[in-house]
């Protein structure tokens, strides 16, 4: 629900006034439809089909991090969460951004690369998005290890 | 005539804020894509689901009434009641709707905390990597983002010696996320109690995105709802500031978890 641009803060009580006082400025009120809307995010029906949809992120993160390891990425840290793969790309590229530019040129394959994360080494770390269905996953993958010759 | 008047500068800021780095990979990809090549899209940060029906109807049905007016500045009190009830439910966390505000997005969540909180100067400790936008926000607002590198050795997250170590008396504040973007690591229970301790002492604030929690897995092998769900940072202590969003939170209730098992 990404496009509904709605959320939430929880803040101490005694901030309780000085928020009310910057959102009154800042943004009058959120969105009318938005609100209404994620009233039905709480449906039970709205959770179950969420619930599916995390098992199908949890069955993509499965495959997709045993597999990036098996093409010489090391991701250290096995990610528990949110949709992303931080891998580091060092054993198969010095420069993680022009590895990104070479990977849409030639096998076709968009990810990103580590700069727009930090200063902390990002010319060695790509993120890796498990936001597309398990086929095309699979069709990535298949390209990338083709042109990294694996 | 207008030709030789000065012309205004951008703020001194801007210099500071950066542009997505892979928004320029994008646009090549796209040129591709319009020339045919297909292209293999795994650098997109939101979820490729569509919206739930149920939340469609009632967006329906609400515009369809018509009377689409502004609301409460900080949310309409149904749905600030009905996030109430999901901490309790899911969390048997106990948090007032008093303390919830509606926003756009969870940027607009930020911004009402980093807002209510950081003077001109005052230092946000920020792990790095993460979420670039958050610095950003500190220093639209004139404050100064510290960086603190991370790496897998502590799961990508700070830890309580680094974040004392980084402190510094212009330090107002921490915030770490969990799980986190681009590393999808997760706090433990553990780490965020030493991390909430850390800071109190210090008289800082403590700020926790979450709006990846409704997204969190057992390790592989592990079935989900098997072993133990993740904790809300709101669990731990009232002075702590919480942002979610409704885009990626997946509202997992406790009953349903053992339902599903």
């Amino acid at each position: 629900m990404t496009g509904w641009r709605l959320g939430w803060l929880v803040a101490p009580q005694r901030f309780k006034r000085d928020i009310e006082k910057l959102a009154q400025n800042l943004f009058i009120s959120p969105s009318a439809p938005a609100q209404h809307a994620a009233l039905a995010a709480f449906l039970p029906e709205t959770i179950a089909l969420l619930e599916t949809r995390r098992a199908e992120f949890k069955a993509r993160r499965d495959y997709l991090l045993p597999a990036l390891r098996r093409m010489g990425f090391r991701i250290a840290a096995e990610p528990r969460g949110a949709f992303y793969l931080y891998a580091d790309c060092s054993r198969i590229t010095p420069d993680s951004e022009a590895f990104a530019r070479e990977l849409i040129e030639k096998p076709g394959v968009a990810i990103t690369p580590g700069l727009d994360f930090g200063a902390n080494a990002p010319q060695r770390h790509v993120r890796f998005a498990y936001t597309v269905a398990r086929d095309k996953l699979e069709e990535g993958v298949a390209r990338m290890a083709r042109y990294l010759g694996n | 005539m207008s030709r030789h008047l000065p012309q205004p500068a951008p703020a001194r800021r801007m210099a500071d804020i950066a542009p997505f780095h892979v928004m320029e990979l994008l646009t090549r990809a796209r040129q591709l894509e319009a020339e045919g090549r297909s292209i293999i899209h795994m650098e997109v940060g939101e979820p490729d689901f569509p919206t739930p029906p149920a939340v469609i109807e009632a967006a329906e049905a609400f515009i369809r009434q018509g009377q689409v007016f502004y609301t409460p500045a900080l949310g309409i009190p149904p749905l600030r009641e009905a996030i109430s009830r999901f901490y309790a439910e899911r969390y048997g966390v106990n948090v007032s709707p008093e303390r919830i505000a509606v926003t756009a997005g969870s940027s607009g969540a930020l911004l009402l905390a980093l807002a209510a909180l950081l003077n001109p100067g005052d230092e946000l400790l920020l792990p790095d990597p993460g979420y670039p936008c958050n610095r950003h926000f500190v220093r639209t607002l004139e404050g100064a983002p510290r960086a603190m590198a991370v790496g897998p050795e502590t799961n990508y997250q700070p830890t309580a010696e680094q974040v004392a170590q980084h402190w510094t008396p212009r330090s107002k504040g921490l915030l770490v996320a969990s799980p986190a973007n681009p590393t999808g690591t997760l706090i433990e229970t553990a780490s965020m109690v030493e991390l909430a301790d850390c800071v109190a002492k210090r008289g800082g604030a403590l700020l926790v995105d979450e709006i990846y929690h409704g997204l969190t897995y057992a390790p592989k092998d592990v079935p989900l709802g098997g072993g133990r769900d993740t904790d809300t940072a709101l669990a731990l202590s009232d002075e702590i500031f919480v942002i979610n969003s409704f885009s990626t939170c997946f509202l997992l209730s406790k009953k349903l978890d053992r339902f599903l098992q």
